[in-house]
């Protein structure tokens, strides 16, 4: 994966910027703002990835769409403007829109997943619950170290059986399930007896005392205020659009769009700016690199 | 005033069985004192009593003062400050999941802010060397960095006193001697005090202030390291686990019966042994003869260049490995960490295929009858793979799964010596006793070849000594074994056979005497005293015998 500008911004500021983007089309299936989302989020998913991406895209994002885009028409049947009867079930113009708006919807809230998937790590997650419930960033860290450490014991404990003959991979089925019974029960006695030790370990480091700090690793500076600021312009801008009816949109019982006002555009132009945030600050670096470079 | 004041210790189990008897150590500011015994000594219990925190229940009595106020009178801030203990296993001992995480725990839980929290870590991580292992992943460090971040973490809260329960006995002997120097380093550029226990400890013998010996939960000696041969000359069980240099000076010193100020290290060893000027003519290397030679017995297992790897795209691990096992010899491999011993006898054992090579398992008509074709294999701490509530449910379920019969069982029992712990549950035995019903387990089916996956880890001295006996009863039986060890001492007294690994490739292979003799470092410490003075010594016992001559 390649290494991304976003990736230094406080995590504040990157969960706020992911909170909006996800809440946006999934709370307003607006044509052209799904549009723009859509497309930035393809956009910043092909530079997080590079070429890994299409088989992403092709197995998940598409699949997805298609089905949204299929299934709707053809059990939706609100809607004025009939096509067609398929088997006595009316087709409406409006539904297939809704469906292709639903589908454009799916297909963007995976490519923000994806991209908040890459990230953000096990770390900032780590640090924006300790900020909210201290307790919890440290089971947090603990579930990220003790989930793959039973994966390998687990794959030990079967590696040993195996060598003493009972092989959880061959023999029917009842003798497999018994197999990989005895596995688990050696994995949970094996888990519950090392966790004396790792109880001890953390009570004699003091876990358990009052006043429980968090260490963070991430300062606040002056470029997470402006990215701050600009994504709380942007995400103002945009909800007074919505609320002030200045972008809306109607699928049922008629498609009805807002005019093409000057503020319309604005507003769908801020939230195009501010989805592309990312986008910008990775572009901005890439180019002080060459700049860098070309002085070398 | 001593730091740490211990009187009149005593110590019992709930279900009885003293595990400390009048216990009276005092320990100054900033010394540096190992406590060593067989297992069971009561060493461990000693230390978790000077941590309260970690105090088995049982009934105490007597005190333990530090500075001049008893501890159990300390609140858990202080005590989780000024004292520090770092346990066994390096794996359970870590919570979180990322080295900063790990060395922030203890601080974070005595609620240090932040800026001085980073202070304290990045302080730390520098002197420790470890500022580059920050950002990684707990699961992607080594056994030897895994214990060094314990010790860190514990180091960053900047205790008076630190604990340590036998840090070492789960790595290999070279990341256990850097540990050591950790430990020396700690002690003399910061001065903390330390309480070490350990089995192994000839590399640590030198760098510590006072030893303290135990046996059945009493203090049978404390000295210096130098004088502890001294001390101990008529007590032969404990005179058995001193450094090689040590022993070799008290056996052979003409003159004299000061045993004080003996040689420690293998240096002080050889200027020793310099001074006794040998006359090197007179050595003969034919008595030098511990195992008769035995004829080269048939083989069971021939591997032919086999070249193996774990996934299409990572390293090889083993490349063109060409080895035989021979029936009735024990065949000890040896070598660094990664040098792919565990997946050679994988390999040989036909766990795994190569993908270039051929494995050849020369079976009689028995062998295909048994299961696994007469192949044993125990892997690396075999006490996971135990599923049921008693060793001996255990073994009888495994009778009943291959159809083997109870007579098997109690010869099996008796020739392994487990008879007391046969009712015993798995989680409740000893790391030795525990070995043992592990291999009882996988000789059930009598099988000709037994492989071992370090089964010497974490062992005693005396205990290894009854192993090595017991591994060599089961080879005159006929059966071969083929043992993984990083302990070269214990290769060099019972192998028949040495099998020097590196890279995935064999660089000696040979009868013990021939391998150690023809390598110059990777050789016991005797060897070492000995290269250049009498040089067909592999064993203390040759250097005594020679000199005696």
């Amino acid at each position: 994966m390649k290494r991304n500008a976003f990736d230094s911004i406080h995590p504040i500021v990157e969960i706020a910027f992911f909170a909006f983007t996800l809440a946006m089309p999934m709370l307003f299936l607006h044509p052209v703002m799904l549009g723009i989302s859509f497309a930035t989020s393809l956009i910043w998913f092909l530079m997080i990835k590079g070429r890994k991406s299409i088989s992403f895209l092709l197995k998940f994002v598409l699949p997805v769409m298609v089905a949204a885009a299929v299934l709707n028409p053809a059990f939706n049947h609100r809607g004025m403007t009939i096509l067609f009867y398929l088997r006595y079930n009316p087709i409406t113009l409006e539904s297939v829109f809704y469906g292709a708006a639903s589908a454009a919807m799916f297909g963007t809230v995976l490519l923000w997943f994806a991209c908040f998937n890459a990230i953000m790590t096990s770390d900032k997650i780590i640090y924006l619950f300790g900020r909210i419930i201290p307790s919890l960033s440290l089971i947090i860290s603990m579930v990220f170290r003790f989930v793959p450490l039973f994966k390998e014991q687990t794959a030990r404990i079967a590696l040993a059986r195996r060598c003493m003959g009972e092989d959880v991979r061959k023999g029917d089925l009842m003798k497999r399930v018994k197999n990989g019974l005895a596995i688990l029960s050696a994995l949970i006695s094996w888990a519950l007896e090392n966790s004396i030790i790792t109880a001890d370990s953390m009570r004699a480091r003091g876990f358990g005392l009052r006043g429980r700090t968090n260490f963070s690793r991430y300062r606040f500076d002056g470029r997470d205020v402006m990215i701050g600021i600009l994504l709380a312009l942007g995400m103002g801008f945009v909800s007074f659009g919505v609320t002030s009816n200045t972008i809306s949109i109607r699928y049922f019982p008629r498609f009805v769009m807002n005019k093409f006002s000057p503020l319309a555009i604005a507003c769908c132009a801020v939230y195009a700016l501010t989805l592309m945030i990312p986008i910008i600050i990775n572009l901005k670096e890439a180019a002080v690199w060459r700049c860098l470079k070309s002085k070398i | 005033m001593a730091l740490l004041e211990i009187k009149n210790l005593t110590f019992c189990y709930p279900k009885g069985g003293q595990a400390l008897k009048d216990i009276n150590l005092s320990i100054e500011q900033s010394e540096f004192i190992l406590i060593c015994g067989a297992s069971g000594c009561g060493k461990s219990t000693l230390l978790r009593h000077i941590k309260p925190v970690l105090r088995p229940h049982g009934e105490m009595t007597g005190e333990i003062l530090l500075d001049g106020s008893p501890i159990d009178e300390m609140d858990f801030r202080a005590q989780s400050e000024q004292i520090g203990f770092v346990m066994q296993d390096p794996e359970m001992q870590i919570v979180t999941d990322k080295v900063w995480h790990e060395l922030a725990f203890g601080l974070e839980s005595l609620g240090v802010d932040n800026r001085s929290m980073r202070l304290r870590i990045a302080e730390m991580a520098s002197f420790f060397g470890i500022q580059g292992l920050f950002d990684r992943p707990v699961s992607m460090l080594s056994g030897g960095e895994k214990q060094l971040v314990c010790l860190t973490s514990v180091m960053a809260m900047q205790p008076k006193l630190v604990l340590l329960d036998e840090p070492t006995s789960q790595l290999d002997p070279i990341a256990a001697g850097e540990f050591f120097n950790t430990l020396k380093r700690i002690n003399s550029e910061l001065g903390t005090t330390i309480i070490i226990t350990e089995h192994r400890f000839e590399s640590l013998f030198p760098l510590v202030d006072r030893v303290a010996f135990m046996r059945n939960g009493k203090i049978v000696e404390c000295c210096n390291p130098a004088d502890a041969a001294q001390k101990l000359r008529n007590d032969a069980e404990l005179f058995s686990v001193l450094p090689t240099a040590m022993r070799i000076y008290a056996e052979t010193c003409l003159g004299g019966h000061d045993l004080n100020g003996a040689p420690l290290t293998v240096r002080e060893g050889r200027e020793y042994l310099s001074t006794l000027k040998l006359d090197l003519n007179s050595q003969n290397n034919d008595s030098f003869q511990i195992h008769n030679s035995k004829r080269l017995s048939k083989p069971l297992i021939r591997v032919h260049e086999a070249w193996f790897r774990y996934d299409r795209d990572s390293e090889d691990v083993l490349r063109g490995l060409s080895f035989e096992i021979r029936a009735g010899e024990l065949t000890c491999v040896i070598g660094g960490n990664g040098a792919g011993k565990t997946t050679a006898l994988l390999v040989a054992a036909g766990i795994y295929r190569p993908y270039r090579g051929k494995v050849q398992h020369i079976r009689n008509g028995d062998a295909a009858k048994m299961p696994n074709n007469g192949v044993a294999m125990l892997m690396q701490n075999p006490r996971s793979s135990f599923v049921k509530d008693s060793v001996r449910e255990e073994l009888e379920s495994a009778c009943r799964a291959h159809r083997i019969p109870a007579s098997r069982m109690s010869e099996v029992v008796s020739l392994m010596e487990i008879e007391p712990i046969l009712d015993s549950h798995p989680y409740d035995i000893s790391g030795g006793e525990l070995q043992r019903a592990a291999i009882a387990r996988i000789l059930l089916p009598s099988p000709n070849i037994v492989f071992l996956d370090e089964a010497t880890k974490g062992m005693d001295a005396f205990f290894k000594a009854k192993f090595g006996a017991l591994l060599r009863r089961l080879t005159e039986g006929g059966t071969a074994v083929v043992l993984v060890s990083h302990d070269i001492e214990f290769c060099a007294e019972f192998a028949d056979r040495c099998v020097m690994l590196f890279n995935g490739e064999i660089t000696a292979e040979g009868s013990p005497r021939e391998v150690f003799l023809g390598n110059s470092f990777y050789t016991t410490a005797a060897n070492r005293i000995a290269r250049g003075i009498i040089d067909s010594a592999v064993l203390a016992e040759d250097i005594i015998s020679a000199v005696k001559n």
